[in-house]
């Protein structure tokens, strides 16, 4: 018996004891390991893949919907878009376009933008400096490598235009712009100045139009492409004042023909599918991958069957409204009186109010819908614009007007504009043509115009705390977001915006 | 080996012509009070032969002709020696001794006499814990011993307090104790333990107790001991209570209907008035404007007049104007008078080599607030045997099943939460729908429907408001369910062999599945967009714990030596699992075959494993001196091959003045014994199991395509956080024993802290975790205990603990500071330190509010009457310290008097000193259309010239002016009390007759009132002092009874 127990007591110590060496070692299944992430392409493409996600996800509160959000927002802090009462996007605890919260750097609203763009930055870093030593075909590489260079240029250039004063064509530049970490180890870099930030937009753009020819081709247009870094080139260069290089990069998307116009069907669709001959870059969302409140259809579409969407109709500015030709399809876009015959709604929980919108709709219940990054009419308009802007081009100015606005308004004809006039028609266009889609901000800074809402008659000045004047970029501060407080208080090298 | 067996043999044999026993010993133990004492100890002297007591103190005894003496020993009294010569029958009574160092206290892999310990232990017992109706064990934690810092836990039935042992053991690693139940860390619910199976409660809090649990005791262990059968009389306890619960802290004032318009119509005029850009309107111009417009911002008109004229342009409610309705009430119909019934009964009893405790326990706890609720059936089955004379073998095991009615969004700021909802929505949106001429709107059964607004001719209320929604509703309609299935067991097999070798093999288990059940109706709420949604969720979570200990025990004259050798290791997995659809078919199906479309599948598995060696060696001289010494090697898979392995130690030795020659005459004096401990333990207690790895979170898949993004960066010199704890106390009786304590002082230091360090937001993830830092916390702790009376029917104790605590943060790497939310972490400064905003005031002139400036700044200030350069964007805004969350002395007192069976006891637990960071107020004092606002804003600036605090009430600015500052900092100070008890216990006659063995009566509230600075603040929220929208704590009053034979 003694000998059983003693067998027994030796036999569990040993038993237990002699765990194997390697006992101690586990791992997640819920992450991926950072060095197998990066033996192969096909491990490696999730990195690239997870930024497109990203830029679907929400950031924080339900009407921060990644990159969606971030184009709302930049569309409420101007004149075009509004609500009747001061809610998301306006009031300062849940947006900027009350244009207070922009210069507060405990909000979230300063951090969403700030942090969603360098998460975007950080993950390409690490895919530009690991896709070499990558296993797989070098076309592949190319690709992931083209993507990350052309998604972080994108990033920065975003940032840099919301945390940095305007770009001026002509001068140095040397005002600050944003941090610019290249490498996944680059932490706590103090802030580079405008034109540099510029600059590396710039050359990550260059290095990418070079790898893409002989990169394998995207899957689908949720992926940047040759024609999507080309079309952000155009984006840059007209942000830059460098017009003649606007105007070739947008040519060179419209020319290479792999896209085209909307019928007059199509852009009554709803804005929500990414295989719209028009996309050339949009987020791809499947019916399981979607956030039921913090989708950018949960915030802007008409039919989502959200509170948010139910009791507040989005609103455009009611005299933009009435420059829009009635033989406008975008015309009906829009319903200045909106009754139960004229707009139908879901259910009679959803408002009417003047001017509301029908742009957008959502593909799939609940709040599903791809979202549109780039269109083939914006390279239109670039086009237009850097023409009217250089000596001796406005024909080819207006004919590419007149491209885009025939197609929207079959009785256009070929505007008799020039100067200034021609330029604020193209413009009016890129206002009604953008409503939604998160230009407003960015041109009004990079043109150094003030916001004006009072000349709005639909504009609620108290929805938006009364705030309905900001003097030009050049002038007022308010144009500059404050640098995040948490980015200041962990990095000693950055400097607030003043 | 098998001369050994003979010789054991031999000394059976032996054994058994000793107990030829020939005469019979009856008697009957009793107390001061001439109760009788169950389950004492009654053996003869010089032998081992005896028995125990039964429930009324009585015991019958076989002895041999040759005994002299019977030893009485009982746990809470002296050892008392009677003779037996000539007697056959004896009446012993015995006195209680409080603290006394006889006590056998349970420490780590095993049990010493109190006499012996030369670290910190303190002890709560079953007698202390009977009159405390708890749902939660942890909720009668706060105050039970010095040096014990509890929050007030939350209202959701069987939900835990946090507890934290002599302070902060780490920043960004747990700092929660270790909690080990009958021997093994418990990685169960502590909700899921029948608060009348635990025996005893014993708290380690420094190092000398708790280095033998090495990794994760860093934060003090919390030793829960479970009922064992020990009276040779089988024995039933029933154990019957009944009663409810209510809010225990009341709601913030907040301004009322009538107030409420003009309050707005402020905030919108001076908008108007003191614009952000361009030039205001005139005062006239502004007020005629937000007359005017006030109602269309509100949207809500409850009164009898046009929406245009309910404020004149004087701000003042139209006089004219009367409510059409009167139903804005939000919280009334979200509360209830939760029932809570419990019962539980049990039956023990230790037959000659078997002992055994079955016991069965149901509950139902529902909470104040409607639909929450905590269910739970336990079953405990305690079995022990004595195989053979040195093999011994048991199995402790439990089942528990509970099902909680969860109140929604708990803590987090969503719609959801009632406490978000009720608390904000404006004082003028009524429960239940109205016309605009005020009569009820009905559904087809003539029932007045809920304002939610999707009813025909509703309309949605402003944003601050939660247009659309409706908590009432929502929480009636939806369904947020957690059920949970646990096991809880403990098995061991132990063999003694060569006299003095003890060796033991223990097995536990905890098992807990979880199975999460969530439903939104598709009327209203969340549900409603995807036409209604379901979920599933299911957590498996299983520990697997195993040691073997090796023990040897040997006296040689005056020297006692322990040794102890061990090895233990666990094995931790998670598998996580969660489906939803949407689109729901049939009403009243909420299961998930209900649902049409996928929503989305998810699931995970983790794991977690830890290997230890241990040792230990007690040494005791003559009774007098005591030593000990431990060493415990710790590997955790937390961290990196290279660095997973740490070492830690303890020495410790104690002094027994009180047995030294020149004291044993002093009479007044009855215990006096010194101690000193030091040692280490480690801390690994990280959020995730995998912090050194460097990875990418999976499932950010970008259509059908597979993705990730990094989650964390790698650090493969992660390790063990140190934890270094010194301590010196004094333990002391007097006049005997009618006053006892201890005083005790300890330094608590950290070192390699485990911090989350910030990398900023343009890092590519935004926190690192690295080993950097170190902290201390010194400290007092004063326990002190006093029987003012002490007589047969009559007795009255008291007791004081106090404690105070001083934490440094001693080292950071380079010096550098580390800011996140409303506190920075600097060296010399204390991990609770608030680090905010600096508040100047309201300028007279215009009302704004004020923040001293930033130094440097150039533009954009304004220069006070006192010539201070001030700010009204917080962006530019000074910051500093401004105190800390940490309190200067808390602990608790408490009183029992006992007169002839009745009893009255009471406890209360207290803080004095302190900040506390008051959100949930700060959120109240700013303005939003459609939001309730704190009634102190009728004290805000109205016109130039006027002083105040409180800043004008302005739509654009109230971020600005509400911005987080020392302005919401408010002394934590508190005195809560925690629990009165009444009861009675029936007289012997009564119970002899009734063949009772104890029956008593008893009525006890938990968390009776809360004194604090501000009404609706609970200070007792958090350790770090700041608060959220949580469910407010609860009282449960109650009424039991518990009866025994």
């Amino acid at each position: 018996m003694k000998k059983i127990f003693a067998f027994v007591i030796i036999a569990s110590f040993t038993l237990v004891t002699a765990c194997k060496k390697d006992f101690l070692d586990t791992a997640p299944t819920g992450s991926a390991d950072e060095a197998a992430l990066f033996t192969s392409t096909t491990n490696a493409s999730n990195v690239i893949n997870g930024i497109y996600r990203y830029m679907y996800s929400r950031y924080g509160d339900q009407n921060q919907p990644g990159q969606g959000g971030i184009m709302l927002d930049m569309d409420f802090m101007g004149e075009d878009l509004h609500q009747s009462v001061g809610t998301w996007y306006t009031t300062a605890g849940s947006g900027t376009g009350g244009w207070v919260s922009q210069k507060n750097d405990a909000s979230g609203w300063v951090a969403f933008p700030f942090r969603f763009y360098y998460r975007i930055i950080g993950n390409a870093n690490a895919l530009i400096v690991n896709i070499d030593a990558a296993a797989g075909p070098e076309a592949d590489k190319k690709r992931l490598k083209a993507e990350a260079l052309t998604i972080r240029g994108w990033a920065y250039f975003n940032l840099v235009q919301i945390y940095g004063k305007r770009y001026g064509a002509g001068t140095t530049n040397s005002q600050l712009g944003v941090s610019m970490p290249l490498s996944p180890l680059d932490l706590k870099l103090p802030r580079s100045t405008v034109e540099e930030v510029y600059t590396q937009i710039n050359k990550d753009l260059d290095d990418a139009l070079a790898l893409f020819p002989t990169a394998s081709p995207a899957l689908n247009k949720s992926h940047l492409s040759l024609n999507a870094a080309r079309a952000i080139k155009a984006r840059v260069a007209l942000t830059q004042q460098n017009y003649t290089s606007a105007a070739s990069f947008a040519k060179q998307v419209i020319d290479g023909n792999a896209f085209s116009l909307m019928d007059s069907t199509q852009y009554r669709s709803g804005f929500n599918n990414i295989n719209n001959t028009e996309w050339i870059w949009g987020a791809f969302v499947q019916d399981d991958q979607g956030d039921t409140f913090g989708s950018y259809f949960a915030q802007i579409s008409w039919d989502g069957n959200t509170s948010y969407i139910r009791s507040r109709p989005k609103r455009i500015n009611s005299a933009l409204y009435a420059q829009i030709k009635t033989s406008d399809i975008r015309k009906t876009m829009w319903e200045p009186a909106p009754t139960a015959t004229n707009f139908p709604l879901p259910s009679t929980a959803y408002a009417r109010e003047p001017f509301m919108s029908r742009k957008f709709k959502t593909r799939a219940i609940p709040t599903i819908g791809d979202v549109p990054y780039i269109r083939l009419a914006e390279m239109y308009l670039i086009l237009a614009e850097a023409n009217a802007n250089l000596a001796g081009k406005e024909a080819e100015a207006k004919a590419a007007l007149f491209t885009l606005a025939k197609k929207r308004d079959a009785n256009y004809t070929l505007s008799t504009n020039t100067g200034a006039a021609l330029i604020n028609e193209i413009l009016f266009q890129r206002r009604v043509e953008f409503w939604g889609e998160g230009f407003r901000f960015f041109d009004l800074k990079r043109l150094n115009q003030p916001l004006d809402r009072t000349t709005v008659p639909n504009y609620v000045s108290a929805s938006v705390g009364g705030v309905m004047q900001i003097g030009a970029p050049s002038v007022d501060n308010r144009w500059q977001f404050a640098i995040p407080i948490s980015e200041i208080q962990a990095n000693p090298n950055s400097v607030q915006n003043d | 080996m098998r001369i050994f067996l003979l010789l054991l043999l031999g000394m059976f044999v032996v054994c058994t012509n000793l107990l030829a026993q020939d005469r019979t010993i009856t008697g009957r133990i009793v107390d001061a009070q001439g109760s009788g004492v169950p389950n004492a100890s009654v053996t003869i002297k010089g032998t081992a032969l005896g028995t125990t007591t039964a429930t009324d103190g009585a015991f019958t005894l076989s002895v041999p002709e040759t005994a002299r003496t019977l030893i009485v020993s009982s746990v809470g009294f002296q050892n008392f020696e009677v003779s037996i010569l000539n007697q056959s029958n004896v009446t012993v009574t015995l006195t209680s001794v409080v603290g006394s160092m006889d006590e056998v206290v349970v420490v780590a892999y095993g049990a010493q006499k109190r006499e012996s310990i030369t670290g910190s232990v303190s002890t709560i017992g079953s007698k202390q814990l009977e009159t405390r109706v708890t749902t939660n064990i942890t909720q009668a934690l706060a105050g039970a011993a010095p040096g014990i810092s509890a929050t007030s836990g939350n209202g959701q039935p069987g939900s835990s307090a946090a507890i934290r042992i002599r302070g902060f053991g780490s920043v960004n690693a747990s700092s929660a104790p270790l909690y080990v139940v009958d021997g093994f860390p418990y990685e169960g619910f502590l909700g899921d333990l029948n608060t009348n199976d635990i025996e005893t409660i014993s708290l380690l809090k420094d190092a000398s107790s708790t280095a033998l649990y090495g990794a994760r005791a860093a934060n003090g262990v919390v030793l829960i001991t479970t009922k064992k059968g020990k009276t040779a009389e089988p024995r039933v306890n029933i154990v019957v209570s009944s009663g409810f619960s209510q809010r225990g802290i009341p709601e913030y004032d907040r301004v009322g209907t009538n107030d409420y318009y003009p309050v707005m119509w402020q905030a919108l005029k001076n908008s108007l008035q003191y614009p952000n850009s361009g030039t205001g309107l005139s005062e006239s111009a502004a007020a005629a404007q937000a007359s005017a417009t006030i109602a269309n911002q509100l949207i809500y008109n409850p009164y009898n007049v046009p929406n245009g004229s309910i404020v004149g342009t004087d701000g003042k409610l139209n006089p004219s104007a009367t409510l059409l309705y009167n139903d804005f009430d939000w919280f009334g119909p979200l509360s209830q008078n939760g029932p809570r019934n419990e019962v539980s009964m049990s039956t023990s009893a230790k037959m000659n080599k078997s002992d055994y405790y079955i016991s069965l326990n149901y509950l139902k706890d529902e909470g104040f607030v409607i639909r929450s609720d905590y269910e739970r059936a336990t079953a405990r089955v305690s079995l022990n045997s004595q195989m053979k004379s040195w093999l011994r073998s048991g199995i402790n095991l439990s089942g528990v099943i509970v099902k909680s009615n969860q109140a929604s969004g708990d803590g987090g700021n969503t719609i959801i939460n009632p406490f978000v909802f009720a608390r904000r929505i404006g004082p003028i949106y009524p429960v239940r729908a109205f016309s605009t001429t005020g009569t009820p709107v009905l559904d087809a059964e003539g029932n007045q429907v809920y304002d939610f607004g999707q009813h025909a001719g509703s309309i949605n209320r402003p944003q601050g408001a939660f247009p659309g929604r409706h908590v009432i509703y929502e929480t009636l309609l939806n369904q947020s369910i957690s059920n949970r299935n646990s096991i809880i067991a403990r098995t061991f097999l132990e063999g003694k062999f060569l006299r003095d070798f003890t060796a033991t093999a223990n097995v536990g288990l905890d098992l807990n599945n979880t199975r999460g059940k969530g439903f939104q109706n598709r009327i209203v709420g969340d549900g409603v967009t995807a036409g209604g949604t379901s979920s599933t969720s299911s957590n498996e979570f299983r520990t697997i714990s195993a040691n073997q200990l090796l023990n040897y025990r040997r006296s040689f004259g005056a020297h006692d030596v322990g040794v102890l050798v061990g090895h233990e290791n666990q094995w931790v997995n998670e598998t996580y699992f969660n489906g939803n659809r949407r689109g729901m078919n049939l009403d009243g199906n909420v299961e998930l075959i209900n649902f049409v479309t996928l929503g989305g599948v998810n699931g995970s598995f983790d794991n977690l494993r830890r290997d230890a060696y241990l040792s230990r060696l007690n040494y005791g001289y003559n009774n007098k001196y005591f030593a000990e010494f431990s060493y415990r090697r710790d590997g955790s898979s937390r961290f990196a091959p290279e660095s997973r392995w740490g070492n830690f130690y303890s020495v410790g030795a104690s002094w027994f003045i009180k047995r030294e020659s020149f004291l044993t005459n002093v009479d007044w004096l009855n215990e006096l014994k010194i101690r000193a401990a030091y040692g280490t333990v480690g801390n690994d207690a990280l959020g995730s199991y995998y912090e050194y790895q460097g990875l990418y979170g999976l499932g950010f898949n970008n259509a059908t395509e597979p993705g990730a993004l990094a989650s964390s960066l790698s650090n493969n010199d992660l390790t063990w956080e140190v934890n270094k704890t010194l301590s010196l106390g004094i333990d002391f009786g007097l006049f005997k024993n009618r006053i006892s304590g201890t005083l005790e002082a300890f330094d608590r230091g950290s070192s390699e802290l485990l911090f989350d360090v910030p990398q900023g937001l343009s890092a590519i993830v935004t926190s690192r975790t690295e080993n950097i830092g170190a902290m201390s916390n010194k400290g007092l702790e004063l326990q002190l205990n006093a029987d003012v009376v002490r007589t047969r029917d009559f007795n009255w104790d008291f007791q004081l603990n106090a404690t105070s605590l001083k934490n440094e943060i001693t080292k950071l790497p380079r010096g550098q500071a580390i800011t996140s939310g409303t506190k920075r972490l600097a060296e010399g400064k204390d991990i609770n330190a608030f680090y905010l905003r600096q508040w100047y005031g309201v300028d007279p002139d215009d009302g704004a509010g004020l923040y001293f400036a930033n130094p440097g700044l150039t533009t954009g200030f304004r220069i006070s009457k006192t010539g201070d350069t001030v700010v009204t964007n917080p962006t530019n805004a000074r910051f500093e310290y401004s105190g800390s969350a940490i309190p200067d002395v808390f602990g608790s007192f408490g009183s029992s008097v006992d007169f002839k069976g009745v009893g009255l006891s009471f406890l209360l637990n207290y803080q004095l000193g302190g900040k506390f960071y008051d959100g949930n107020y700060q959120g109240l004092l700013s303005p939003a259309y459609g939001s309730s606002i704190h009634a102190d804003v009728l004290k805000s600036w109205q016109k130039p010239g006027d002083v105040t605090d409180f800043p004008r009430l302005d739509i654009a600015n109230a971020g600005n002016f509400n911005a987080q500052s020392n302005r919401f900092l408010i002394d934590a100070s508190y005195l809560s009390i925690r629990n009165i008890a009444v009861s009675y216990s029936f007289g012997k006659n009564l119970l002899s007759r009734l063949k009772v063995g104890q029956l008593k009566f008893y009525v006890s509230g938990e968390n009776l009132a809360v004194i604090s600075k501000r009404k609706g603040l609970n200070p007792a929220e958090s350790f770090n002092g700041t608060n959220s929208a949580v469910y407010t704590p609860n009282r449960v009053l109650s009424a039991g009874l518990n009866v025994s034979f």
